[in-house]
């Protein structure tokens, strides 16, 4: 168990910062997610923090201990990749092991922490299996276990979900947070999924080339940069529809303003073909305004 | 998998290009073949005008030596039922008795048992088997085709090419390990470092692979001729002079082959994905047990490969071997050159060319082993497909 703290932290190469000057506290068992678009930063942050980047500038304390000198392997820390990195020629039993021997972990407690890990991912019936034997989501779940075997002071994880389709990426995601729940281990999760942000996360880290742009709870949006990924923003319009999209549980429309793309969140039931006009009134009240030039919200008066 | 049928090609073009390779195979193969007749047959028939006097050989069945149809029929099926039981039968046998962790050295255990037994059965056994077969059938025990070992007992016994058999061996043995100890370190080191300086190795590397081996060559020799001079502050009086020796062959070859390691096994780690090095880091390995234990695993292929190519440099060398060797280190290669000189006889010659087919074995040998090995896809499986 520890928290995490990063004053300053850069990395560059040559002129391009890949990371800059980044500044957050981490507090011990807090679910982090960092947030942004690819190339924002926030994996570069993450491999800084797993000690697979030296960063260029900058501090990194896990605990109370300074990481920057030290091997991963000293930090304590388990990542879990975005293309999830198994050894291919190993079982799947002893892909999980694998932790555990290399670091001479007491070997009679190894059968039952390996079963265990594996319990808590469901991945019981499958010990004997080879990685490419498995389907995507099968080695998501035993870089997962793999992951968790050991018990470490932080987990990392890059974009996890982000290979797998959108079934299972809901009921993973539902996994995470139930094993998260359940070990209470500081966690640092990255994704370009605001969806996956806002559920899983304490607090969500949201990144911009390099920078942080803001640290938020839960679903509030106070920044345009923001706001512009979380609300679809509004207007008063009277456009041809773009697309229609039947989304299941609502239907999203689309329509051009100009330069900008405005989606609207219709009932489900709602039809439109493309290229038919539609009229869409926003009331000013339930509108957010932002400064153009700056980014700040604007208060309605 | 069956080829769909939009891919097939038309009868015409199957029976074009298969009738090719038949042919290049015909050609390739034909001169390995004719030196394997010849090596059997006494001088006189090796060197008949008559293509025919060659193969059936009448100059050594008046001799006394030859084969019967019996042997031929026995023989053939006893080397056939050899093939289908190593293929079959032995792999079947080693992967269902082999202790899980140790199937490497329960192949290698498994392959000179069965290697010896048909030695001693092929060679001990078989041949007092059919000269009491060919006794009692009469007409059919005649010999018809013209075999005889008496140029092989000639090379390996008389001229002592056991020799030159096992400097060979030490010569390529060392040049491999070596070759691929150095290549597997430096190919990984340069493999996962995006530095310019790893680039410029990269080329200096390939700018020495492209010079002459005699240049390389003569640049090592005064070195090694007094070797003894500058290596007595180390070893003192005990100082070994490195000409003749199959160590000074050894560092030449593998400063030649270096190169070529490096940069095969290089691409063969880039293969391997970053994330494995990466994942075995935080997993709780240093930088070299991430090397050791999870790259190494998945490198076999490329290390097979690599060696087989290592192998062959060293086996077939001519020309170091024979500045750099004494007469009593001297490797095959330049052992079979000493056959002909001006003074040479036919039976000279067929003596070399028996010498020839006992350089080929090995190969066959080494590639048939091996085949399966030299095969990649073993990552299969660590990253998303």
């Amino acid at each position: 168990m520890a928290s995490i703290s990063l004053s300053n932290l850069s990395k560059r190469w040559g002129k391009v910062y890949g990371a800059r000057n980044i500044n957050l506290d981490i507090a011990d068992r807090e679910f982090i997610v960092f947030l942004g678009p690819s190339g924002c930063g926030k994996t570069t942050t993450m491999r800084m923090i797993a000690g697979l980047e030296d960063p260029s500038e900058g501090e990194i304390r896990i605990g109370d201990r300074v990481v920057n000198k030290l091997e991963p392997k000293d930090r304590d820390v388990a990542m879990v990749f975005q293309s999830y990195g198994l050894y291919p020629n190993l079982t799947v039993y002893e892909n999980i092991r694998f932790p555990l021997k290399v670091r001479k972990v007491d070997e009679t407690t190894h059968d039952e922490r390996v079963r265990r890990a594996a319990a808590m991912v469901e991945l019981g019936d499958l010990l004997d299996r080879l990685p490419r034997e498995l389907s995507g989501g099968q080695r998501q779940r035993v870089a997962l276990a793999r992951a968790v075997v050991r018990e470490p002071t932080v987990f990392l994880m890059d974009e996890p979900l982000s290979n797998l389709d959108a079934k299972l990426r809901v009921s993973t995601r539902a996994q995470l947070k139930n094993l998260q729940h359940e070990l209470q281990v500081t966690t640092i999760y990255v994704t370009h999924d605001q969806i996956e942000a806002m559920t899983l996360a304490d607090r969500v880290v949201v990144m911009e080339s390099g920078e942080i742009q803001q640290v938020t709870l839960g679903f509030r949006a106070e920044d345009a940069q923001v706001s512009g990924t979380l609300n679809q923003s509004n207007a008063e319009i009277l456009a041809p529809v773009y697309s229609m999209e039947l989304l299941g549980d609502a239907t999203m429309v689309s329509v051009r303003v100009g330069e900008a793309m405005v989606s609207v969140k219709a009932d489900k039931d709602y039809r439109i073909g493309i290229g038919e006009p539609i009229g869409l009134e926003v009331a000013a009240a339930i509108c957010h305004l932002f400064d153009k030039n700056t980014g700040e919200r604007l208060s309605l008066d | 998998m069956s080829t769909p049928k939009a891919l097939r090609q038309p009868a015409s073009l199957r029976f074009l290009s298969g009738g090719f390779l038949a042919l290049w195979c015909v050609i390739a193969a034909f001169p390995i073949f004719w030196i394997g007749v010849m090596s059997i047959k006494v001088p006189v028939d090796a060197f008949a005008a008559n293509p025919l006097g060659v193969i059936i050989g009448p100059e050594t069945l008046a001799a006394g030596k030859g084969l019967s149809i019996i042997d031929l029929v026995i023989g053939l099926a006893v080397l056939v039922l050899t093939l289908w039981l190593a293929l079959k039968w032995l792999p079947d046998k080693v992967r269902r008795y082999a202790p899980w962790d140790q199937l490497w050295l329960s192949w290698i255990i498994g392959s000179l048992a069965f290697g010896l037994a048909f030695i001693l059965l092929f060679f001990g056994v078989l041949p007092s088997i059919l000269s009491v077969l060919n006794g009692a059938a009469g007409a059919l025990g005649e010999p018809v085709l013209g075999l005889t070992t008496e140029h092989y007992q000639a090379v390996w016994v008389e001229n002592e090419f056991y020799r030159n058999f096992i400097n060979s061996l030490l010569v390529t043995a060392g040049v491999v390990l070596l070759s691929l100890t150095v290549g597997t370190l430096a190919g990984y080191g340069l493999a996962r470092s995006g530095s310019n300086l790893a680039f410029w190795l990269l080329i200096i590397a390939l700018i020495f692979r492209a010079l002459p081996h005699s240049v390389l060559v003569a640049g090592y020799l005064p070195v090694f001729i007094s070797s003894s001079e500058w290596l007595a502050p180390i070893f003192g009086d005990a100082a070994p002079t490195l000409y003749g020796q199959p160590w000074a062959v050894i560092a030449v070859l593998v400063a030649i082959n270096q190169p070529f390691t490096i940069w095969m096994l290089r691409s063969f780690f880039q293969s391997i994905p970053t994330e494995l090095d990466e994942a075995a880091r935080v997993d709780g390995c240093t930088h070299f047990e991430a090397f050791r234990r999870v790259i190494m695993p998945v490198m076999w292929p490329g290390v097979i490969t690599t060696g087989l190519f290592s192998f062959l440099l060293a086996y077939n060398d001519f020309l170091v071997t024979s500045l750099l060797l004494d007469a009593q280190n001297q490797t095959m290669v330049p052992a079979i050159a000493g056959y002909f000189n001006r003074e040479t006889t036919t039976t000279d010659q067929v003596e070399a060319v028996a010498a020839a087919v006992s350089i080929i074995a090995p190969l066959f040998l080494l590639v048939m082993v091996f085949q399966k090995q030299i095969v990649s896809g073993l990552t299969a499986g660590a990253v998303k497909g």
